[in-house]
Parts: C-alpha cells; sequence; structure tokens
C-alpha cells in the first residue's frame, strides 16, 4: 500500500466563465518516506494537485487515497507550507508554532506546546526571534517558522507548496539544505510532497520529480544520487548533468508546443 | 540663555499672560446697565482651568519634535478660543449676558452643580457604557457567526442594511414611549444604534476575509470555535477597535437626544432643563461638560487601540 494514492483523479474549478478542469485523470502512487517533486510550467495544476492533498481541493471524480482511506477535508496526519507568507500576524513566532501544536493535540498544556514550539523554532535556527511578531520578520524568517510550525505537529506527510519560491536564491539554497536535514533527522520517516518552478531545487531535494504538463502527468523522474546530499558534490555529478537536460528539454517541449499552438493564432 | 529665552517666549505662553490679564483687569461699562449684564460670579474656577491648561502645557514630556510641537498648537488655540470668549463677553458685552455668559459664569457653574453635575454624569455613563457594551459584543459575535456562513450572510445583510440606514435618532422618541422605563428604552436606544452598524461591518470583514488566512487555519485542522474566536475575531479586531471611537460619539449623540426627550437625570437632561429654564450660563456649561467626557472617552479608547493592536496589516 503506497502512502498517498490518487486514481484517475479529476478538478474542475467553476467559476464566472464556466466550468474549468484543471486536472484530468492523474493517477499517482507516493510512497511512505519518498520526497516528491512536481514540477512544471506555470498554471499546468501543480497547487490544484497539492490542494486535493492538503484537503482544501474536492476532486470532480477519482480517488484519492492516504493510508489507503480516502479523505475528506484536510488531516492532522499533514502539514502544508505555503509559498505565501501564512504566519498569523497578530501571534509571536512561538505562538504560531504553538497555536498548530494545540490544534493538533487538543489536551496539551500550553506550556508543553510552547516548549514544543520553542525545539522546532530552535531546529530552523530562529533562537532570538521566537518572542517576534511575523510582520517584525523577513520572509525568509517567516518561512522558517511556516516550516518550524508545520514540522512541530510530526505530520507523516508534508506538503509544501513553492515554499522558497518569494525568496533569494541564497536563503533559498540555505533554507534547502536545512529541510533536508531537518527531514533526515527524522530518519526520512516522513512523505514529502514539494512544489517547485525550479529544476536546480527539485533535482537537489527529490527522490523522484513528477513533471507536469497542463492537466497531465507528463513525465516521472527517478533522481538516483544518494543520501545525505551535498549541493557541491551534486552539481559536479555527470548524472546531474543529463538530468538537467532532459528536464530542461521538457520545458522547453511545452514552451515550443504553446508556441505552436500559438502560431495558429497569429 | 537663548534656549530658556525661546522656552518662555512662545506663543502659548504669551496667550496664557494675556487671558489672565484680560480675567484681572475690570470688567466693561456696559456692565452697569441694568438687565444687560448678570452679576459676575467669582472668577477662581475659570482661572484654575486657564492654569491647569498652562501647567499640562509646561509639564508636558515627549521625545518626539513633531508632536510637541503640536500639543503646543493644541494649547495655544484653546487660549485663542478662551481668550476671545472672555474678551466678547466681558469686556465688549457684545450681547446681553445672558445670552452670552462670560467663561467665569459658567465655569464657576461646575463648582455650584457639582452634585447634580456628577450624578447626570453617572447616570449616563451607567447607560452608555451597558447599551455601548452590550451591543459591541452582540454585533462582534453575531457578526462574526453570520459572516462565516454564506447563505445566511447573503439573506441577512441587505436586511440589516436597510434596517441601519435608518438614523436612530428618528425612532428615539418612539421607543422612548414604548419602553416601560427612560433606563431600558435608552440602554435600546443606544443598542440598535451601535449594534447594527457593527454587525455589518464584522459580516462584511468576515465576508471579505483574505481566503490564505482561512486556508491556513484550515489546514492546521482548526475546528470551527477556533476558526471564529481565534483566527477570524482576532483578524476583525482592528478594524472594530478602529470604529469604537466613531460608535462612542454615535452612543453620546443618541443617548442625549434620547435625554432631551424623557430623562430625568444625566448630562442631555442638565442640558436641556436649563435650556428651557432660559438659563443659558448652565446649558453651556453642561455642553462644556458633555464634550469633556466625550474627549476622555475617546483618550481611552486610543489607549485601548495602541494596548490591544501591535501588529500592522
Ligand atoms: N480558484 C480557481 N478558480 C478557477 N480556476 C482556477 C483556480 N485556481 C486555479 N485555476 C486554474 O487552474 C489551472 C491550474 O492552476 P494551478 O494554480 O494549479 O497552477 P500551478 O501549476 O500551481 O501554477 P503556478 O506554477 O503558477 O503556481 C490554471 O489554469 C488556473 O487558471
Ligand atoms: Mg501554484
Amino acid at each position: 500500500m503506497s502512502k498517498i494514492e490518487l486514481k484517475n483523479l479529476c478538478v474542475e474549478y467553476s467559476g464566472g466563465s464556466g466550468r474549468f478542469r484543471a486536472l484530468s485523470d492523474i493517477s499517482l502512487n507516493i510512497e511512505d518516506g519518498e520526497f516528491v517533486c512536481l514540477v512544471g510550467s506555470s498554471g499546468c495544476g501543480k497547487s490544484t494537485l497539492l490542494g486535493v492533498l492538503e484537503g482544501l481541493n474536492k476532486p470532480s471524480s477519482g480517488t484519492a487515497k492516504i493510508n489507503g482511506k480516502e479523505f475528506k477535508g484536510p488531516g492532522p496526519e499533514r502539514a502544508v507550507v505555503f509559498q505565501h507568507y501564512s504566519l498569523f500576524p497578530w501571534l509571536t513566532a512561538k505562538q504560531n508554532v504553538a497555536f498548530a501544536v494545540t490544534l493538533v493535540h487538543k489536551e496539551m498544556k500550553k506550556a508543553e506546546a510552547n516548549a514544543i514550539s520553542e525545539k522546532y523554532l530552535d531546529k530552523v535556527g530562529l533562537t532570538g526571534f521566537m518572542d517576534k511578531l511575523s510582520g517584525e520578520l523577513s520572509g525568509g524568517m517567516q518561512q522558517r517558522v511556516a516550516i518550524a510550525r508545520a514540522l512541530a505537529v510530526s505530520p507523516e506527510i508534508l506538503l509544501m507548496d513553492e515554499p522558497f519560491g518569494a525568496l533569494d536564491a541564497k536563503t533559498r539554497v540555505t533554507l534547502q539544505k536545512q529541510l533536508l536535514e531537518l527531514w533526515g533527522s527524522e530518519n526520512r520517516s516522513m512523505t514529502v510532497v514539494f512544489v517547485t518552478h525550479d529544476i536546480d531545487e527539485a533535482l537537489f531535494l527529490a527522490d523522484r520529480i513528477i513533471f507536469m504538463e497542463p492537466k497531465k502527468i507528463r513525465r516521472e523522474i527517478s533522481v538516483p544520487f544518494s543520501r545525505p546530499r551535498s549541493q557541491s558534490e551534486i552539481f559536479a555529478s555527470k548524472e546531474y548533468a543529463s538530468l538537467r537536460s532532459e528536464l530542461f528539454s521538457l520545458f522547453y517541449d511545452d514552451i515550443s508546443e504553446k508556441i505552436n499552438e500559438m502560431g495558429g493564432w497569429l | 540663555m537663548k534656549t530658556l529665552k525661546t522656552r518662555i517666549l512662545t506663543i502659548p505662553n504669551l496667550l496664557f499672560t494675556l487671558l489672565l490679564a484680560a480675567v484681572l483687569t475690570p470688567q466693561s461699562r456696559l456692565a452697569a446697565v441694568p438687565g444687560y449684564g448678570a452679576k459676575m460670579k467669582s472668577p477662581l474656577v475659570f482661572l484654575c482651568v486657564i492654569v491647569i491648561i498652562e501647567l499640562a502645557y509646561l509639564l508636558r514630556s515627549g521625545k518626539n519634535e513633531e508632536k510637541l510641537k503640536v500639543s503646543s498648537d493644541i494649547t495655544a488655540f484653546v487660549f485663542l478660543l478662551l481668550l476671545a470668549w472672555e474678551v466678547t463677553t466681558r469686556k465688549l458685552d457684545i450681547a446681553p449676558r445672558i445670552f452670552l455668559p462670560p467663561p467665569e459664569n459658567v465655569f464657576n457653574v461646575f463648582v455650584e452643580d457639582w452634585d447634580f453635575i456628577l450624578q447626570g454624569w453617572a447616570r449616563s455613563m451607567y447607560l452608555l457604557l451597558t447599551g455601548f457594551t452590550l451591543a459591541i459584543i452582540a454585533g462582534v459575535i453575531l457578526g462574526l457567526i453570520v459572516g462565516w456562513i454564506p447563505r445566511l450572510r447573503r439573506a441577512v445583510f441587505p436586511i440589516s442594511k436597510a434596517v441601519s440606514a435608518v438614523p436612530s435618532m428618528i425612532y428615539v422618541p418612539y421607543i422612548v414611549m414604548l419602553l416601560p422605563t427612560f433606563t431600558s428604552a435608552s440602554i435600546f436606544v443606544i443598542f440598535l444604534g451601535i449594534f447594527f452598524p457593527t454587525f455589518m461591518n464584522m459580516i462584511n470583514r468576515v465576508g471579505t476575509i483574505d481566503h490564505k488566512i482561512v486556508d491556513t487555519a484550515r489546514v492546521l485542522n482548526a475546528p470551527l470555535h477556533s476558526m471564529l474566536f481565534r483566527v477570524i475575531l482576532p483578524y476583525t479586531l482592528p478594524r472594530i477597535i478602529n470604529n469604537l471611537t466613531v460608535m462612542l460619539s454615535v452612543s453620546v449623540m443618541t443617548l442625549t437626544a434620547a435625554e432631551m426627550m424623557g430623562a430625568d437625570r444625566g448630562m442631555g437632561y442638565y442640558v436641556r432643563k436649563f435650556s428651557s429654564e432660559i438659563n443659558y450660563t448652565k446649558t453651556i456649561a453642561g455642553i462644556l461638560f458633555i464634550a469633556l467626557v466625550v474627549s476622555l472617552l475617546n483618550w481611552f479608547v486610543d489607549l485601548l487601540k495602541k494596548k490591544l493592536i501591535k501588529w500592522n496589516y
């Protein structure tokens, strides 16, 4: 049994301009403890797919199972990090994390939740910033708090939608490393689904890359690098170069198709 | 030496001196005309008020240069107004003193009538704060719930919009007549005046809440009561508190209007009673007192604002 099983999944949005099919007939299994990256050009449905796993989007047909059971809505076994900074602005960093902890462990005492919060903020390197309101933190720090908040509830599945998309290149790399370390420190028992535009990010993080085209999965690519990974080693390897060019050509294909489509227009 | 000079020779200090001089020099000759000039009361209370303002001005502290300037300008304006009042009444007597009483007499009322005024104040505050608090609590909680349920929101919003468009002043006489006691009537009137705007504001705010906030709370597995009271309520809190100032003015307005119709005590009653007795000295004192109370309440709300809203968004 896979950790996550999606079968013939369709998602439709109904809005002002009628029905729009964002995902059509997606089937995908993700194993326990796997780190999967969803890659694809903008608008192909990555966030929509992740939204199904988050429990925020309802499939219009097909099934979505976690641990073999169909789910409705969000659940305590899953934690989410959004691209946008999603902290509550009226709470401090510590309160933000502790709030999430008390929502999952309802009978837990406040002091205990605070201790857990401090432990995870420590882990993401925010020891000196625990009592700051989120508005007083930089974007990178806010995203670290969001990661600490997600990890503090010890989820089985971590869902991340371009969590580092809005950060500068250097902060991004630091946080990627930190994420892998944190995941490794929990014996890589957590299943991670991570959405990104960035091919290098996907190659550094993932066990498997799911490349999407609009509405569909186009290709699945295994990333064989051993763990723990170091960026410099990976970047120097031959495999990296070939995987990278494969992914780039997929991206490029996608774009040239689009240009062809537009050609009919012009 | 120079700093001392610039600190003493300020506009407020200059006006303070002029004001003192005006109060301490003789009144106009018109005062002797029978029926024209009413008898002057002791200027002691008025002088005390002037000196207190001047002391507050001299002892004011603050690091912010800009704020110091503003408070100095405010003091100057207050002194200027008092000076104009003093000059047009006691010095020039441009109108008979029953219509345009000098400030000495008006301020002296606070000492003459202190027990009456204080009783009225306590009465009014009781009505005001009861109606106000009940309305805010009910408006916020009901607005939270109605705003959160789309079907309810779409049905209730247009109705309460229509109801709240009617100024509460209009139904004050009817409600004062309808309800058995004046206490219940005025609390109810204040309640209505505050409830609907708060309720609508809340519905609006909850209905247009940033979906990211809601999504975040949902993926954190927040149950309904946490969603409402630990996420949406704090999200809307700044707006509620910002509106308190306006709401307070509205409730003072409705209460005074109500008191002028049916009360036997209270700040508004005081003003009505003496204006119908053609005692404008006391009428003006009553009006000044209401202004003072409202300013103090607003100041208190501002303090609350600073305490409660620490984040900007
Ligand atoms: N709430 C919505 N209502 C209607 N259509 C939507 C909605 N959200 C997304 N879509 C449409 O569904 C498609 C997929 O959107 P989605 O956000 O999943 O793309 P994405 O792959 O995450 O893109 P990006 O990389 O830019 O975030 C897009 O064409 C988009 O216009
Ligand atoms: Mg997206």
